[in-house]
C-alpha cells in the first residue's frame, strides 16, 4: 500500500467531517476514500470520527419505554387534574368564606353604628323626658305642692331623673337587643 | 402529524392533541433528557414531568414556533432546572467560546458502558450551543434538517455547529485517552 505524504490535518479535517455526515458529493467521497487508503493520518481521523458518531448514537439511543411510559404520564396528569379540581374547590370555598366574612363585618359595623345612634337617641329621649317632667312639675305645681311639700321640695328633680333613667334603660335595652338580633 | 396536532389544538381538543403528541415525542424527549441528565431512572421521571408541563401548557401553545421546538424548549428548561436544583453553583448557560469548566454536569454517572460514558463526558465539555445541536442531532436520528427545524435555525448553521462540535469531540476524546493512558 502506498502511503501518501504526511500533511497537516486541518487541510482535510473539514472534508472528512463532511464525508462522515453525508454532505460530501459522490466525487468528493470517492476522493476521500482513495486518499484515506494511503494516508494514516486521515485514516485515524476518520476512525476517530466514526467512533464518536457510533458512541453518541448508542448513548442517545436506548430502548423505548413505550406505552408504559404513556400510561405513567396519563396517570400523572390525572393526579394533577384531581389535585387541580380539589384546589379549585378549596379556592371557591375560601372565596365564599371571605365574602361571608366581609358581609358579616359590614353588618357589624352597621349594627355598631346603629347602637351608637340608639344610645344617643336614648340619651336625647331621657333628656327630653326629664325636661317634660320638670315642665309638668312647674305646670301642675299648684296641684302637687302638697306632694312636693311631702317630698321636701325635691319632687321635680326626682321625677325628671327617674324618667331619664327609665328612658336610658329602655333605649340601651333596645340597642343591645338589636345588636344581638333579638329585635 | 404536527398538522393534525395543531388542528386538534385549534378546535380546542387538547386531550386529543396531547394523545397524538405523547407517542410522537416520547422517545425523543426521553433521549434528550437522558443525554442531558445522564441518569436513566431520573430521566424517566423528569421526562414524565416534562409531559405534564406540556399538558398544562398546551392550551397556551401559540403555534408561532414549530411544535418540536416548543416541546424541546420545555424539555431543555426542565433539564436545566433539574440540574440547577442539584448543582446550583454551576453556570448553565455557557456559550461557545467560553473555556472554563463544563457548562453543566450530569447529576450522577450512569451505568452505561465505558465508551458511551466517555463520549458523554466529553460532550459535557462542549460549548452549550454545540452540545445542544449534537444532542438534538442524535435525538433526531442524525437528521440535520430536523435538528435545524427544532432549533429554528438555518441548516447551514446547524451543519457548521455540528462540524465544529465533532472536531472538538475528537480532540477531547484524544486528550481524555492520553490522560487515562
Amino acid at each position: 500500500m502506498k502511503e501518501s505524504r504526511p500533511h497537516a490535518l486541518d487541510a482535510w479535517d473539514d472534508r472528512l467531517v463532511a464525508f462522515l455526515d453525508g454532505s460530501a458529493s459522490n466525487a468528493e467521497r470517492a476522493a476521500i476514500e482513495a486518499h484515506a487508503v494511503d494516508c494514516p493520518i486521515c485514516r485515524r481521523r476518520l476512525a476517530a470520527l466514526r467512533t464518536i458518531d457510533r458512541d453518541l448514537h448508542a448513548a442517545m439511543a436506548g430502548e423505548s419505554p413505550g406505552r408504559a411510559f404513556d400510561r405513567a404520564v396519563l396517570e400523572r396528569i390525572a393526579v394533577f387534574e384531581r389535585g387541580f379540581d380539589a384546589r379549585a374547590a378549596q379556592d371557591r370555598i375560601a372565596s365564599m368564606r371571605r365574602a361571608e366574612m366581609a358581609a358579616l363585618e359590614s353588618l357589624r359595623r352597621r349594627v355598631r353604628l346603629d347602637v351608637v345612634l340608639d344610645m344617643f337617641g336614648a340619651i336625647g329621649a331621657a333628656a327630653v323626658t326629664g325636661l317634660i317632667g320638670l315642665q309638668m312639675a312647674g305646670t301642675f305645681g299648684a296641684g302637687i305642692d302638697a306632694i312636693r311639700d311631702a317630698a321636701g321640695g325635691a319632687l321635680p328633680t326626682v321625677l325628671a331623673a327617674g324618667t331619664a333613667v327609665i328612658a336610658l334603660l329602655v333605649g340601651t335595652g333596645y340597642a343591645v337587643g338589636r345588636e344581638r338580633g333579638l329585635l | 402529524m404536527d398538522d393534525a396536532i395543531r388542528a386538534a389544538l385549534a378546535r380546542g381538543e387538547h386531550r386529543e392533541a396531547f394523545e397524538m403528541l405523547l407517542p410522537l415525542y416520547r422517545d425523543r424527549v426521553l433521549r434528550l433528557v437522558r443525554g442531558m441528565l445522564r441518569d436513566r431512572t431520573l430521566a424517566e421521571d423528569v421526562a414524565q414531568d416534562i409531559f405534564l408541563r406540556i399538558w398544562r401548557a398546551l392550551p397556551g401553545f401559540a403555534g408561532r414556533a414549530s411544535l418540536g421546538t416548543w416541546v424541546y424548549a420545555i424539555a431543555r428548561n426542565a433539564c436545566l432546572s433539574e440540574l440547577r436544583k442539584r448543582r446550583p453553583e454551576i453556570s448553565l448557560e455557557r456559550n461557545e467560546g467560553d473555556s472554563a469548566g463544563p457548562a453543566f454536569e450530569p447529576v450522577a454517572p450512569d451505568q452505561d458502558d465505558t465508551a458511551t460514558r466517555s463520549v458523554l463526558d466529553v460532550l459535557d465539555r462542549l460549548p452549550a450551543r454545540q452540545r445542544e445541536v449534537v444532542l438534538l442531532y442524535y435525538v433526531e436520528d442524525r437528521s440535520v434538517e430536523q435538528t435545524a427545524a427544532v432549533l429554528d435555525a438555518p441548516v447551514g448553521t446547524v451543519k457548521a455547529l455540528l462540524h465544529r462540535a465533532r472536531k472538538r469531540l475528537v480532540q477531547l476524546v484524544d486528550e481524555s485517552a492520553e490522560v487515562n493512558a
